[in-house]
């Protein structure tokens, strides 16, 4: 199994500007040293709250923002320097890189333009990206309708008359019509129903068997996490904190930020509710901008040590797949029982 | 039930009135809450569930008709009265909060200035004493170093601290029924689970009636007592929040339970509801639930379906129970 994307100590600084002039007054430092890898055929989650970093990730991988420094490779080849200027998008080099690696939003009605018939809206990759004739190319559409579900009428409407589950279904078909090797999904599901959620979730796992496809997943929400992902990595203020297999975060999370994420979840089970320890972190996440000295949590966390604030801690193995950034990490589970 | 319940929800029906026609928003809902007690509505979107929350605390938009129905609080039907009246409920007997605690606040007022305005408007305090009774309302949600949030405006406090500054204004009138509508759909989840853990230890305090809107079933079980199922403008089940999770009666309950995904088991593929929501402009006469169920008869189309009491403290609106009369 080889790994189809590879980040290497991924950062991503946006200066703070103030004043006429704009003086740079300090750095959001958004991602901190991110590195990672996802495996061929594999589903790589990030999970985090809101500033961790993790769509900021996402959008460096998909090169929509410029890193600051850090290395992307997709299917071993450097991708971090090509089509540097993002204005010139057009740029040959790129081309391989955009029909490998796609994308689907969390907003449908957002990603796709509302003036574009759908099956206009599918076709356009195929038409950049292929020498297919029209008529292959209309082929080509209505097979990748059939594909995400859709009946072939949808072809001929406008996303705003489309419901919120079709959307989403029209936004993986557009993404998948080129065949990429590697969908990045951006909280895919959090804009839907419960019920709605349901069928999408199942359709990409789905897909994913059926097309071989290697997913990087972005979302704050666990369960989703749970129930498509193999590999699952923690962030906290741009940093991971915790990677692993989806079985060793869930059954025996390391890190303390892990346990408090996992026991924030609302459980509708009463019977799993009273099993479940709570951990609460204390207060709010502290500004990106001058986070916490030593440990990134230390501020919040409630097995917190005059160590922990001293140095910042690595990232630390436990099994083979499994690291956590966390220097208690070994005696976590007695301090929990406590 | 003989005794007078604090709230008492019948028969009410709400449309509202667009270009596009008339949305059938809330149909026929009966409701009751008694005093101290917390109730979860439940519902995807376009279910009636705010729609219900906001005619409650007499906020409805200009737009919106009550078809029928009533509400009485305390005996006195709330939906009859006349403005100078109204506002001796609104906000002060029946108090709301909402999803966006950016929009509760008007960004151009401090939280101290939002604070102080209710309590003068209501209590007829003078600036002082409502200043203080501000800080004090701040240390009731847990907010720290009140002096400096009372000054600050809006956009200066996270989401999280905005939301217990909008609990704060809420809860200034001393109000008997809180609605709590999707208060921590906008907030993280350990921020979440920060003010629901918040809202938990005042009900018990201020011995507060609760009415929490959400689509999240897991928030139900962590925050109410009872809960009610809604599905397009119709309420379908209600009961005790562990029996209507465990064992669901209606069979939209049943196939909304199996199509959340949990953290606590990996299993195979989520079991999930076919088909959309019906056009609330025009929705079946019968069961709402009709084209989407598999259990469905023909009887199901003709009329909704009456309440069925089960065990005495719940009740189901589907034939399958055989749909005794109250």
């Amino acid at each position: 199994m080889s790994s189809l994307l590879e980040v290497n100590g991924l950062t991503k600084y946006f200066p703070v500007k103030t004043g006429l002039f704009g003086r740079v007054v300090g750095y959001v430092r958004a991602v901190d040293g991110v590195s990672f890898e996802v495996a061929e055929g594999t589903v790589f989650a990030l999970v985090g709250e809101s500033g961790s970093g993790k769509t900021t990730t996402l959008r460096c991988i998909l090169k929509l923002t410029e890193p600051t420094s850090g290395e992307i490779r997709v299917d071993g080849r450097d991708v971090t320097r090509l089509g540097r200027d993002v204005t010139r998008l057009k740029g040959k080099e790129l081309k391989w890189f955009r029909r490998d690696v796609q994308a689907v939003f969390q907003n449908p009605y957002l990603s796709l333009n509302p003036r574009m018939r759908v099956k206009d809206l599918i076709a356009e990759p195929l038409k950049t990206h292929t020498e297919m004739s029209k008529e292959e190319i209309y082929r080509r559409v209505a097979e990748v309708l059939a594909l995400v579900g859709l009946p072939e009428a949808v072809a001929n409407q406008h996303p705003p008359s489309l419901s919120g589950g079709q959307a989403q279904r029209v936004a993986i078909a557009r993404a998948l019509s080129i065949e990429p090797k590697l969908l990045l999904l951006d909280e895919p599901t959090s804009a839907l129903d419960v019920s709605v959620q349901a069928q999408i979730l199942n359709l990409l796992v789905e897909l994913k068997e059926k097309l071989k496809l290697t997913y990087l997943l972005v979302t704050h929400d666990l369960s989703v996490v749970r129930y498509m992902s193999d590999y699952v990595a923690v962030m906290y203020l741009g940093k991971i904190m915790e990677v692993g297999t989806s079985d060793e975060i869930f059954s025996e999370p390391g890190h303390p930020y892990t346990l408090a994420l996992l026991s924030s979840i609302p459980e509708p089970d009463p019977r799993i509710k009273k099993l479940k320890k709570k951990i609460m972190l204390s207060g709010e996440p502290p500004s990106p901008m001058n986070p916490p000295s030593g440990c990134r949590l230390s501020n919040r966390c409630p097995y917190a040590i005059k160590e922990c604030v001293a140095e910042e801690p690595e990232l630390t193995k436990v099994t083979k797949t499994h690291y956590v950034r966390c220097i208690r990490h070994e005696s976590l589970s007695s301090l929990i029982n406590n | 039930m003989s005794e007078e319940k604090l709230l008492r929800v019948s028969d009410l029906t709400i449309h509202y009135h667009t270009v596009e026609g008339i949305i059938k928003a809330v149909r026929n809902v009966s409701l009751e809450v008694g005093a101290g007690d917390s109730l979860c509505v439940v519902g995807e979107s376009g279910s009636g569930k705010s729609t219900l929350g906001l005619a409650i605390s007499l906020s409805l938009p200009k737009n919106a008709v009550v078809a029928s129905g009533s509400i009485l609080y305390k005996g006195v039907d709330i939906l009859k009265l006349k403005t100078p009246e109204i506002t001796k409920y609104r906000g002060k007997e029946i108090s709301m909060i909402f999803q966006d605690p950016a929009t509760t606040f008007n960004p151009l007022f401090t939280v101290g200035e939002h604070l102080t305005d209710i309590l003068r408007h209501h209590f007829n305090m003078n600036r002082e004493e409502a200043v203080k009774r501000a800080a004090e309302l701040l240390r009731m949600v847990r907010l720290p170093d009140q002096a400096r949030i009372l000054n600050s405006y809006p956009h200066e406090l996270s989401g999280g601290m905005l939301q217990r500054a909008a609990i704060a204004a809420a809860l200034s009138t001393n109000p008997k029924i809180l609605i709590a509508d999707e208060p921590t759909t906008m907030l993280d989840v350990t921020t979440q689970a920060q003010i629901l853990d918040l809202i938990n230890s005042l009900k018990r305090e201020l011995n507060l009636t609760l009415i929490l809107i959400t689509h999240n079933l897991g928030i139900a079980g962590e925050v109410c007592s009872r809960t009610a199922v809604m599905y397009a403008g119709v309420l379908l089940e209600e009961g005790p929040t562990e029996d209507v999770i465990l064992s669901p009666l209606h069979p939209y309950t049943t196939k909304l339970v199996k199509a959340i995904p949990t953290i606590t088991k990996t299993q195979g593929r989520l079991s999930y509801i076919p088909g959309t929501l019906p056009d609330l402009r025009n929705p079946p006469a019968g069961c709402p639930f009709v084209d989407r169920c598999e259990f469905a008869t023909p009887e199901c189309s003709v009329s909704l379906p009456k309440y069925s009491y089960v065990g005495g403290v719940r009740r189901v609106a589907c034939v399958l129970y055989g749909g005794e009369r109250k």
